[in-house]
């Protein structure tokens, strides 16, 4: 617990990544929340301009299903049997590539949340409000703090003082932004921005570490020395996880396989390994957001059951003699994944030799070792044994087997005269959320009260005390 | 910066003045008091033994030192720099770790004539080879 103008109260800690948001409590080792950073919403018509009754309407021609075919526990559900056929209007299968043809001129009830966005509802847009780890749609955004405050953790804001972690290129602007929303909107009684790699390297033990995130957008090293960020030194590119699923989807393509997410399967059948699958597709024409979305989260499966990153470099010949793993896609189809395996994760060490078919940015990219090379070498010299002895590594993409022996061995690799230390917490929780437990921990002591950017301080100051305050 | 805003206690100052001037101090360990709130002093030691510094880092928590280090450079004159220790185990529990880390300013900013600075967090960057080398460069 923190204290806050003498009352023990707990500080919120908020953090919003590009797939996943994290809330919950200061002082525990937890996010109480977890869930996707991703609104769903209908584009109303540009002529059904009537708020509520708009709707209303919506709600009861709709189905909400869950992907296995479940009712959702959403209030404006209709039942199981209607949701598997009945009211929808028979529609090509296969239709759900089809972009809705109506103009629109705003957006409908949002549907934020694990259960929410992933109920079929045609004509559901899906989207992150984060690009680059910057906000870029704060309609959006809002969206999903309420969704974390009074959904999720179900409290009142204006009892709890807030943290928020930024990316460490965030822009003044931005943070000005954030500060006004939560001062203005929901009346937080006090607020701090934090940077996650500081927030990293602190729950790492580290005032100095060169910090490499990489997450489903995009993969940044970041230099922190004394708990500052050196930002000339930031490397970062938009090779992440989700650069990795795609090239997992074309290569599934190329061999003539298609990925089929859950929501579109009605009935399968057992197929021996390698054949067509055996399959009864269900009639839900879909966005493409939305379509993409459910096949990501099919990839991303796939990419947690099977791959794993060659310990040295990477040899054919010695890793067609590693054991094959099996994996089955939702529609039945199942194959034995050998060398194909390893080479899905290996674009993250040599992009230009592993990913096919590069877009003209793509091109451009460099393998993970070369990026944090660059970064240190792009610091003061005398930081730089510092930071080599000090790398920490988080972000869910860091989790496939082998990613942080083999990332040692590529860093020793490269000339240089620096001893090289590798910090890669064990524990998943410590890796896919140690910025969010650094700003938990941070914000619970006692000391922190001072730091604190309170109500007042920001009616006399304005939001631009955020870029005094929190630097 | 992000600072937890835990203060160092006017005996941490106090003894590391004596440590500076007086010369017969040989190190100083320093912790953060158990009601989190301010940084004291665990122990203060004339023996000059570092294998016996090291042993009082523990090996799961976390801990700052101060240690005034003699020795010759390569021509044989007898030189003393007072080497600064942010101890911070991978086996300590995260929370002590933030603490330490995101509390460190506070104590080294009100100590002065500090030559060099180590991040430890094995014992092997502690040992008194790898410190001795970053002394005499």
């Amino acid at each position: 617990m923190g204290t806050y103008g003498g009352d023990e109260v707990a500080a919120l800690v908020l953090s919003v990544g590009h797939t996943w948001t994290q809330a919950g409590y200061a002082g525990e080792d937890t996010p109480k929340s977890i869930f996707p950073t991703s609104v769903g919403w209908v584009d109303l018509p540009a002529e059904a301009d009537q708020g509520d009754d708009a709707d209303n309407s919506e709600d009861t021609q709709m189905q909400d299903v869950t992907q296995d075919g479940a009712s959702a526990s959403d209030s404006n559900h209709i039942g199981k049997k209607d949701a598997d056929g009945g009211d929808v209007a028979p529609q090509p299968v296969g239709a759900g590539l089809v972009p809705s043809k109506k103009k629109v001129t705003k957006r409908g009830k949002y549907y934020v949340g694990d259960g929410e966005i992933s109920c079929w509802r045609p004509d559901m847009e899906i989207k992150s409000p984060m690009k680059d780890g910057l906000v870029e749609d704060w309609d959006a955004l809002e969206q999903i703090w309420d969704h974390a405050f009074l959904k999720r953790l179900r409290c009142d804001p204006t009892e709890h003082p807030l943290i928020i972690t930024e990316s460490a290129w965030n822009t003044r602007e931005i943070r000005e932004k954030l500060t006004e929303l939560a001062f203005e909107k929901y009346n937080f009684p006090a607020f701090f921005v934090a940077k996650d790699a500081v927030m990293t390297a602190f729950a790492a033990g580290r005032p100095h570490a060169l910090v490499v995130d990489s997450g489903g957008d995009m993969t940044s090293v970041v230099p922190v020395y004394d708990g500052y960020v050196l930002r000339k030194g930031i490397m970062r590119q938009s090779l992440g996880g989700d650069v990795l699923s795609d090239q997992v989807l074309q290569q599934f393509k190329a061999s003539d396989v298609e990925v089929t997410p859950q929501y579109l399967i009605a009935k399968k059948s057992p197929v021996v390994v390698g054949q067509k699958p055996n399959v009864v597709l269900r009639d839900r024409p879909a966005t493409p957001s939305f379509h993409k979305m459910m096949q990501m989260r099919v990839l991303h499966d796939f990419k947690e059951s099977v791959c794993q990153v060659a310990e040295s470099t990477y040899n054919e010949q010695n890793i067609s003699t590693r054991p094959q793993k099996p994996y089955e896609l939702p529609d039945g189809y199942n194959f034995n994944f050998g060398t194909e395996r390893f080479k899905v994760p290996e674009i993250m060490f040599n992009p230009k030799e592993f990913l096919k078919n590069p877009t003209p940015e793509q091109e451009n990219f460099v393998g993970l070792p070369k990026l944090i090379f660059n970064s240190a070498q792009s610091c003061d010299i005398d930081f730089r044994p510092t930071l080599f002895g000090n790398v920490v590594l988080t972000g869910g993409n860091t989790l496939f087997p082998g990613f942080a022996d083999r990332l040692h061995w590529e860093l020793n690799s490269i000339p240089h005269s620096y001893k090289v230390k590798l910090h890669a917490p064990g524990n998943t929780v410590e890796r896919k959320c140690g910025s969010w437990l650094g700003g938990s921990i941070m914000a619970s002591l006692g000391t922190f009260h001072q730091l604190w950017i309170s109500r007042k301080e920001y009616d006399e100051s304005g939001s631009n005390i955020v870029n005094k305050k929190c630097v | 910066m992000a600072t937890s805003g835990v203060k160092a206690l006017p005996i941490c100052v106090d003894t590391f003045q004596e440590l500076k001037l007086g010369k017969t101090l040989k190190y100083i360990i320093y912790k953060i008091s158990d009601d989190l709130k301010s940084i004291e002093v665990v122990k203060q030691s004339e023996d000059a033994d570092y294998d016996n510094f090291l042993k009082e880092l523990p090996e799961d928590d976390c801990r700052w030192a101060v240690y005034d280090f003699a020795y010759k450079t390569p021509d044989g004159g007898d030189r003393n720099k007072i080497i600064f220790f942010s101890w911070s185990p991978d086996n300590a529990k995260i929370k002590p770790k933030m603490l330490y880390a995101s509390s460190k300013d506070g104590l080294r900013k009100s100590l002065n004539g500090i030559a060099a600075e180590i991040q430890g967090t094995d014992y092997d960057e502690v040992a008194l080879e790898t410190v001795l080398d970053r002394i005499r460069r």
